[in-house]
């Protein structure tokens, strides 16, 4: 059997679409976790101004503090991608090993 | 012509040479993040729960009696375990988004204690709102722990 070079790179783009596939809703879910949380927590910090549970200074602190958990839900969101472009991959990389072996 | 022929043997010898390296290191991969640790994950789950216990306590006292001393001893053992944390991140390779993450996490607690330090009191709108974000901040280190597995 011999090596098919084209056919082998069509199979190892396949594993990574068939890989991508089943990871992008996780990325897709990370991104909206942190977008809605971000949105809930901002009402909070209006709600509780509002009330007068917090003063402006507090404010001012709150509302800089959210921008470094905005940050850190970032980076939470860059594992999740950097995960799964690593089982893509590797998926890829099976497929390849599988070809070259097939054709020994 | 000679040379043709040997050069052609020598990509032959190299070609084989590269798949018989292929066969004997069956399954290489690539690692671009760490792999989970099951242990990190614990910790982290135990530092949320003391972190949540304190606000939960605080919470539970009233504004008068909220002085700085009455919780320093929590203060401080809490932020040896939020140490902990950040060096058990730290020491892995390929991990800094989630020692970013937990990073983040003892910066907010520092401030925070100085914060009651100075003012001696904490208000219970701060309070609240503080809770909510470890919460949040530890879900994402969770869920960051998580998707390393395989």
């Amino acid at each position: 059997m011999s090596f098919n070079a084209e056919q082998t790179e069509k199979d190892m783009l396949a594993s990574v679409q068939a890989v991508m596939g089943g990871e992008w809703p996780k990325i897709s879910d990370a991104m909206k976790q942190v977008i809605n949380d971000e949105r809930e927590a901002l009402q909070k910090i209006a709600d509780s101004y509002a009330a007068g549970k917090i003063n402006d200074d507090d404010l001012k602190s709150q509302l800089e503090d959210e921008q470094d958990t905005f940050k850190a839900g970032l980076s939470m969101v860059h594992a999740v991608s950097t995960a799964s472009i690593q089982k893509a991959v590797n998926a890829a990389i099976d497929t390849f090993w599988k070809a070259v072996s097939a054709a020994m | 012509m000679q040379s043709n022929v040997r050069l052609r043997r020598m990509y032959q010898r190299l070609l084989l040479l590269f798949i018989a390296a292929l066969t004997i290191i069956p399954g290489c991969s690539i690692q671009l993040i760490a792999p989970y640790d099951v242990d990190t994950q614990r910790s982290t789950f135990e530092c949320a729960k003391l972190v949540d216990h304190f606000y939960g306590k605080l919470l539970e006292t009233d504004d008068q009696n909220r002085q700085y001393a009455k919780f320093v001893d929590q203060y401080v053992a809490i932020e040896a375990e939020l140490n902990a944390l950040v060096l058990r991140n730290k020491v892995r390779k390929l991990n800094v988004d989630s020692t970013d993450i937990a990073e983040q996490i003892l910066k907010f607690w520092q401030k925070y204690k100085a914060r009651h330090k100075k003012d001696d009191t904490y208000s219970t709108g701060n309070a609240e709102l503080e809770r909510d974000r470890f919460a949040r901040l530890f879900a994402y280190a969770v869920r960051a722990e998580d998707a390393k597995k395989p």
